[in-house]
């Protein structure tokens, strides 16, 4: 019992500082499933349309009776794939003029293997956005992507939209509902002026010592 | 409480992302938050990991978009000759896929290998449920093909039935069965 107590004595209540490090990786915003969900459903519909032009393409240039097909003027304002939507927002990011600008970055964070992937889109989706069109990143529920092959045909994991009439207006409400991509330490990075005024005074002038003079007095 | 060191390295890491504006400060900090990880003999998590988020060559911070552009290629395959073309159909194969960081400052390309993709991404995998129309799918054969034909066998036949052609043939043929006779034959074995 001696012992027991010893210990419960030497323990002391302290209270340690838990600093939250601002520097560390982005991370996608918190969606509610719920709501993950719904733009989902939204998101196959539209898809459903490019989907079978695709498919309608491949077949008449396989075919030798060709026929002609109206685009979906939705496919104008889309990016499928990876090196398509990157390379978009990259333009907007070094703010090059462009015809489309991307809005919206869906992507299938649970589904796409490796994980390296999707680890720098927060960044580059805060690097893109600008003061009048910030870029949301949406992050859909897992399995999404088999949904998304079922109706496009392709494996499709990252997909760019941008702000048209051609979207359903609650689509859009919910898109603009999901919080904005935070990342603290590239906030407000401009090039400051040193702060550098010039103040007019006096001065008194104090004479110049001689040190050859006080060197002979020391050697006397 | 923390350890000196603990701190030391928390506080490296703080000065590299503190002035992302100026390259050439965040390579300094860099640097000298390498050494001290060097010296300590310590790894970085996964998530922090030197590739990832800083350029090996000249140690600046990757801010994608602004200092960093990333792309997924493909390894380009091999042309094959021009007469296998004709004969076989192109066969898809699974191409390497490789993550790349191209560091603007500098240009130096880091690879990260991805995993193989399993089916073909150009070809698309919907079918269409609509009754396909019939279709017929052989071709009926031309007479001017058949005259053709016929032709060139009945010359072939007017030379063979020659009469020293077929004198010919016959004498092969018991050649032929003579020298099949000699091994085999017992008759002809005691003849000799």
């Amino acid at each position: 019992m001696n012992s027991i107590k010893a210990v419960e004595k030497k323990k002391k209540q302290v209270f340690k500082p838990l600093l939250d490090n601002p520097f560390t990786q982005a991370q996608f915003p918190r969606i509610e499933p719920s709501i993950q969900s719904q733009i989902l459903d939204f998101l196959i519909h539209i898809l459903e349309d490019i989907g079978k032009y695709e498919s309608l393409k491949s077949t008449s240039s396989k075919s030798n009776n060709k026929f002609t097909l109206e685009k979906p003027e939705i496919l104008d304002h889309i990016t499928l794939g990876f090196n398509s939507t990157v390379q978009k927002l990259e333009s907007q990011a070094q703010g090059k003029p462009q015809k489309q600008i991307i809005s919206y970055v869906l992507v299938c964070k649970a589904d796409i293997q490796p994980s390296l992937i999707t680890s720098q889109f927060p960044v580059l989706s805060y690097t893109a956005s600008s003061e009048h069109n910030k870029v949301k990143l949406v992050q859909l529920p897992k399995g999404s992507i088999e949904k998304i092959e079922k109706v496009l045909g392709k494996k499709n994991g990252i997909i760019g939209l941008s702000k048209t009439e051609f979207l359903p207006n609650a689509f859009i409400k919910l898109l603009d509902d999901v919080p904005n991509v935070e990342v603290p330490w590239l906030e407000n990075i401009r090039f400051v002026k040193p702060n550098i005024k010039l103040l007019e005074t006096t001065a008194t002038i104090a004479p110049k010592k001689d040190k050859n003079k006080n060197n002979k007095v020391g050697k006397k | 409480m923390e350890s000196t060191n603990v701190k030391n390295i928390k506080h490296s890491y703080d000065l590299i992302h503190s002035t992302p504006q100026v390259s050439e400060l965040t390579s300094i900090y860099n640097k000298k938050f390498q050494n001290i990880l060097q010296k300590k003999n310590l790894i970085l998590p996964n998530q922090l990991n030197n590739e990832l988020k800083f350029c090996q060559n000249c140690n600046g911070l990757f801010i994608p978009g602004i200092n960093m552009k990333m792309e997924i290629k493909y390894t380009k395959t091999k042309k094959s000759k021009k007469q296998e073309k004709k004969v076989v159909k192109k066969q898809w194969k699974p191409r390497d896929r490789n993550l790349i960081y191209t560091c603007l400052l500098c240009n130096y390309k880091t690879k990260f290998e991805l995993l193989k993709p399993e089916k073909n991404p150009n070809e698309i995998g919907i079918d269409i449920k609509d009754k396909e129309p019939f279709i017929a799918k052989w071709e009926p054969k031309s007479q001017e093909d058949k005259k053709k034909n016929s032709a060139k066998d009945r010359a072939k036949k007017r030379k063979k039935n020659n009469l020293l052609n077929l004198l010919q043939d016959k004498k092969l043929k018991d050649e032929q069965d003579k020298k099949k006779s000699n091994l085999l034959s017992l008759d002809e074995f005691m003849k000799s």
